[in-house]
């Protein structure tokens, strides 16, 4: 199986149980005749556990990678979340600064960790790609 | 760091996908390593020099 293939079903593993969880999450937020506090610990084991369990879904891709592919992630991860984060900030703050533009309808905070992950994963993917590119003498890095 | 991987593997016949896969890495590893873009830690580079049946220092050379 090509890397892309083993990644696009690690992910879409990944993702399943994430809806699974978000689904039992929203599910016990509707359930009716519990006290709050125990509604939330419960949401919260949910979110905790299915973390844990999108770990599990991605470490059998992991450890298929060779070590430069491991290196390229964690430099990737790193640069890239870095980049990405920064520059979420950025763009709240010019957001702050200027005239509001016409948001999608959600909650703010919601808003904010969409544009946080959007910017981290477009970093991630950028500095991913010039790690390659450096290693492979292509271009300005021969 | 330099090495000598293209001409060992030159030697041999090999392409860079037969080393990859006697190696157990990919394509774009060994392509990474022959530029020398790219340094193996020690166990790859161990499994490199048991491959070639060279002791690590004729492969791999500091450049410092």
């Amino acid at each position: 199986m090509s890397g892309l293939k083993a990644y696009a079903r690690t992910v879409g593993r990944a993702m399943a149980a994430m809806v699974a969880a978000a689904a039992l999450v929203m599910v016990l937020r509707y359930l009716p005749e519990i006290p709050p506090v125990i509604k939330l610990t419960a949401q919260l084991a949910v979110a905790a556990v299915s973390a844990g369990l999108v770990l599990r879904a991605l470490a059998p891709w992991w450890r298929s990678l060779d070590e430069a592919a491991q290196e390229a992630n964690k430099s990737a991860f790193f640069w890239g979340g870095q980049f990405g984060i920064f520059f979420a900030l950025l763009l709240g703050m010019i957001e702050m600064t200027s005239t509001p533009f016409q948001r999608p309808r959600m909650p703010e905070w919601m808003l904010g960790v969409i544009v946080a992950m959007v910017c981290q994963l477009v970093g991630y993917a950028i500095f991913h790609l010039i790690w390659w590119l450096r290693r492979s003498g292509w271009g300005p890095w021969k | 760091m330099k090495n000598r991987l293209k001409v060992l593997r030159a030697e041999r016949d090999w392409s860079q996908a037969d080393l990859a896969e006697r190696l157990e890495v990919s394509r774009q590893t060994v392509n990474a390593l022959e530029t020398g873009k790219y340094d193996p830690s020690l166990p790859l580079a161990f499994k490199i020099a048991r491959l070639f049946g060279l002791p690590i220092e004729t492969i791999f050379q500091d450049e410092a």
